[in-house]
């Protein structure tokens, strides 16, 4: 331990970690301008911060493997007991250990802003680790073979452009070969579980080739064993390295190359039912799914029996094509909402949407017969929310007074109204009932 | 050692130059000394018993150890680069360490437990007389003390072979005495590899002589022997009847 510390102590590490730090905070607190407003799409944005980070530390660790080499300390260093391996790893790992540690950090800046704005894509996010070690592995093999004072900075400057101009390809397959995922993702998009596997074994792939460069560096100069050994070790060592990058490369090509693909059925989603309602979202709403099973309780719970009012409830987009029994959509909010402003949504949602059977009229607008009521519906089913709330405010002045009296005529009379101005809202022949 | 040959280059047309041919002596606990003309193929001897040239031909055998290129190793090779001291004949060194970390990182190379690192990194450097600049940068270093410092990393293990490649150059008077002083303070038992160019290293060392030039063995055994071969006059004689040409001299202090 004191080795490695005393190594730490006097490498480059110190001199990397403050510029990086501040880069990765940088990156971590660009503006989501460009990403969908969600912690999945973060995610994304989180795996993608070691474009900044790992050329860095393929830079850090090429420097710290070539100046041995070029003070000649290697003839040293082959003479001893320690695996070639074995040393490379202790560079290799205060290295990543720099670039994890930023990485982290960073990540838990993002997640902070995030956090609010759904359920992050951990296994995306547990990439980044592994991109880090990948760079850090060729990093120092690149070093050990070209001990050149220009080594460094050309592996850390060409490593840049390499991983932004990878992940930015065209063709989807070729884009995560660096195992970095700008592109990605959002809401309703996530990587496919084999993408990001295929992604995981290229980049062990990748480290496998840059031990057995490390290893090889010592095998080329000092091999003992005469040649039969070495050549069926390397060999072996080099056909494991093809499969883990074939496997990999199989893996991405997969689905022709499609590696977003939308979330499994809804059959597949995050659910939960009460009182009769079933409440269905997102995999990356899943901890508001106790938030809007809860508001759709206070919604629907008091409407149940009138026509329309859905038994099943999807958040947005989810709703499936054959569905048992009534469904709706409602709107979850990604930032911070209570149950009373979800409820109000959600009851907002049965009526005002435009049937098909409207008419339409010149300059955008539609017309049917139920919409001469629409305004006493909506503030009547916001009233069963909000009893407390003036509902007769919310619309217009000469439908005050039939609102008025609509909700002071008895409860059975009320819904039986709301019932015939609910399928007025969908059925263009049936007139607007009168309010009571 | 039995029938070393190696040679360098001979790669994508490149010229083959021969450094050893054939070489075959014994090594005898205590001191043995290299000697012999720049390009003699001491270097190369080093390197090959230092494990850190492949042997293209011929076998050593050292203690429980045998390695070679047409013979399977025998023993454990990383037991004997444990036991192994060496010191480089340039470099090796690792300017932003300083002594004592410089030190104990090559213990840690060789094996040594942590535990017992610093302690001996210490009781290196204290006895090649860098006791005091346990603290000091490599690169603060005048030239004289850090061979120094090479000599110290090469013994820190209390090596058996301990192999030192023109461990007096660039040392005054004064220091190669303490280094002979070093050497003295080693267990008896120890096998000492040692190239010089020097004569008196030789003489003062008491060492047993392998005199080598043009990559081949031209005289083994002690010292005494040698200068008798010269006629008894000390060992410049036989070492110009051996090798053609006057050793270096020492530069006057």
């Amino acid at each position: 331990m004191r080795a490695v510390a005393a190594w730490t102590r006097r490498s480059a590490v110190v001199w990397v970690a403050v510029p990086l730090v501040a880069l990765a905070a940088a990156a971590a607190l660009a503006s989501p301008t460009s990403w969908d407003f969600s912690f999945a799409a973060a995610s994304g944005h989180i795996e993608s911060l070691c474009v900044v980070i790992a050329p860095a530390i393929a830079g850090l660790v090429a420097w710290e493997a070539s100046r041995g080499r070029r003070s000649g300390f290697f003839e040293v260093e082959a003479s001893t007991a320690r695996p070639a391996l074995l040393v490379g790893a202790r560079v290799i790992g205060v290295g990543a250990a720099l670039g994890i540690v930023v990485y982290v950090a960073a990540a838990a800046l993002v997640a902070f802003r995030f956090s609010p704005y759904g359920s992050p894509l951990l296994a995306l996010i547990a990439l980044g680790p592994l991109v880090i070690v990948a760079w850090a592995v060729l990093g120092y093999a690149v070093g050990v073979w070209a001990p050149h004072p220009a080594t460094a900075p050309i592996v850390a400057v060409s490593s840049y452009p390499f991983l932004v101009v990878d992940s930015s390809h065209s063709l989807a397959w070729t884009s995560l070969l660096a195992g970095v995922d700008q592109g990605c993702c959002g809401l309703n998009v996530a990587p496919r579980a084999g993408a990001l596997a295929g992604q995981a074994l290229v980049l062990t792939g990748l480290i496998a080739f840059g031990l057995l460069l490390i290893a090889g560096r010592r095998w080329q100069r000092y091999a003992w064993r005469p040649g039969g050994g070495l050549t069926l070790r390397s060999v072996g060592a080099v056909g494991l390295v093809a499969a883990l990058i074939a496997g990999g490369i199989g893996e991405l090509r997969a689905d022709n190359g499609t590696l977003l693909v939308a979330s499994p059925p809804p059959s597949h989603y995050p659910c939960a039912q009460a009182e009769g309602l079933t409440v269905c979202v997102w995999p990356a709403e899943r901890r508001q799914l106790g938030l809007a099973t809860r508001a759709a309780l206070v919604a629907f719970a008091p409407l149940q029996g009138l026509p329309d009012v859905p038994s099943r409830l999807y958040a947005q987009g989810l709703l499936p094509r054959h569905s048992p029994g009534r469904t709706g959509t409602f709107s979850l909010p990604l930032g911070p909402t209570s149950v009373q402003s979800l409820a109000v949504s959600m009851v907002g949602g049965l009526a005002g949407a435009v049937p098909a059977c409207a008419k339409r009229l010149p300059g955008g607008g539609a017309s049917w017969p139920g919409d001469q009521v629409l305004a006493e519906l909506q503030a009547w089913l916001l009233h069963q929310v909000e009893p407390d709330t003036t509902v007769e405010a919310l619309v217009p002045p000469p439908a005050q007074p039939g609102l008025s009296s609509l909700l002071r005529a008895p409860e059975a009379r009320q819904r039986a109204w709301v019932a015939e101005a609910l399928r007025a809202q969908h059925d263009c022949s049936l007139p607007a009932p009168p309010v009571p | 050692m039995r029938a070393l040959s190696h040679s360098f280059g001979g790669r994508c047309g490149t010229r083959r130059v021969p450094a050893l041919s054939g070489a075959s002596f014994s090594l005898h606990s205590g001191i043995n000394a290299l000697l012999g003309p720049n390009g003699a193929g001491k270097t190369t001897l080093l390197r090959l018993l230092a494990t850190t040239l492949r042997v293209q031909h011929g076998q050593i055998e050292i203690g429980d150890v045998r390695f070679g290129a047409e013979s399977a190793t025998k023993g454990s090779l990383g037991q004997y680069r444990r036991r192994l001291g060496y010191l480089p004949q340039r470099g090796g060194y690792l300017g932003h360490l300083t002594c004592e970390e410089y030190v104990a990182y090559v213990a840690w190379l060789r094996g040594m437990p942590g535990k017992v690192v610093p302690e001996a990194a210490s009781t290196a450097l204290a006895k090649v007389g860098l006791g005091d600049h346990r603290r000091t940068k490599l690169t603060a270093l005048s030239g004289g003390m850090l061979r120094r410092a090479g000599i110290a990393q090469a013994i820190v293990n209390q090596p058996d072979p301990l192999i030192l490649d023109e461990p007096t150059a660039g040392l005054d008077p004064e220091q190669r005495q303490g280094f002979y002083e070093v050497l003295a303070s080693l267990d008896p038992s120890t096998i000492v590899v040692l190239s010089t160019h020097l004569l008196e290293d030789v003489e003062a060392l008491q060492a047993r002589v392998v005199v080598l030039a043009g990559g081949t063995i031209r005289f083994e055994g002690p010292s005494t022997e040698l200068a008798q071969l010269g006629g008894g006059t000390g060992l410049r004689p036989a070492y110009i009847k051996l090798v053609g040409s006057p050793p270096s001299q020492l530069p006057s202090a």
